[in-house]
């Protein structure tokens, strides 16, 4: 296979860079605990990008963080490949197990969204909420909810062959 | 009455020295995905369990069986 980059060198020659490239198994292996990761990716810019005191630039690194979360989480649930897998593999990581898991964890994010608005829908009488955070609510609880459910039913479970 | 697809694929299996690794490559899926049909967590679709069998030398109604 060819490699995936260059680096330079010491000496100064370019020479083609070593990067792990994970296997279908280990791809599956690590999704589920990648899945962890993103509440925190979450919860981080929810602190600053709705605070009156945080100047523009934060913001807009916020707002970016944000964005890349959820084109991970798009990116991850829509199956997009990995260039160095092959076309079996694709086939291996993308399974109809990973796919019924990824239609599990969808159903219960929409649940998240719909029970989340009408929970905001009552905060909001309570005290105004601004557009902002109304879809930031809505897009992290459908989220999380998501990522925990695929977490969930992709757990490691005890293999017969190990 | 609740209903449950049962499986013979863990007896076959070891019956014909395979490793879940094994036949997950033999059927184009992931090795996590033999471990939840055999556990009975996930059900196959027709074209899985038609894999299964063509790999296992069975067929389908000998792997597969509904159990009330």
């Amino acid at each position: 296979m060819s490699p995936t980059g260059y680096k330079e060198q010491p000496n100064g020659v370019s020479q083609p860079a070593r990067f792990h490239r994970p296997n279908a198994e280990e791809v599956i292996e690590r999704r589920s605990g990648f899945a962890w990761m993103l509440p925190i990716g979450l919860v981080m810019p929810a602190m600053k990008l709705f605070d009156a005191d945080v100047d523009p630039f934060t913001r807009y690194l916020y707002f970016a963080l944000f964005v890349a979360v959820i084109i991970t989480a798009c990116w991850w649930l829509l199956a997009l490949p990995f260039r160095w897998l092959s076309e079996a593999d694709h086939q291996k990581v993308n399974d109809e197990w990973a796919q019924a898991m990824t239609g599990d964890a969808c159903k219960w994010a929409v649940a998240a969204f719909m029970t989340s608005a009408v929970g905001l829908m009552a905060f909001d009488i309570w005290r105004p909420l601004n557009t902002g955070e109304v879809i930031y609510g809505l897009v992290s609880a459908a989220l999380l909810t998501g990522v925990t459910r695929m977490s969930w039913l992709s757990r490691r479970e005890p293999l017969d062959d190990d | 009455m609740t209903e449950r697809l049962a499986n013979d694929l863990k007896e076959r299996r070891t019956e014909l020295g395979l490793t879940q690794g094994e036949l997950a490559g033999g059927c184009g899926v992931s090795r996590k995905t033999i471990n939840t049909v055999e556990n009975g967590i996930f059900v196959p679709s027709t074209l899985l369990a038609l894999k299964l069998a063509a790999a296992l030398d069975r067929r389908v109604e000998e792997l597969f069986w509904v159990e009330a």
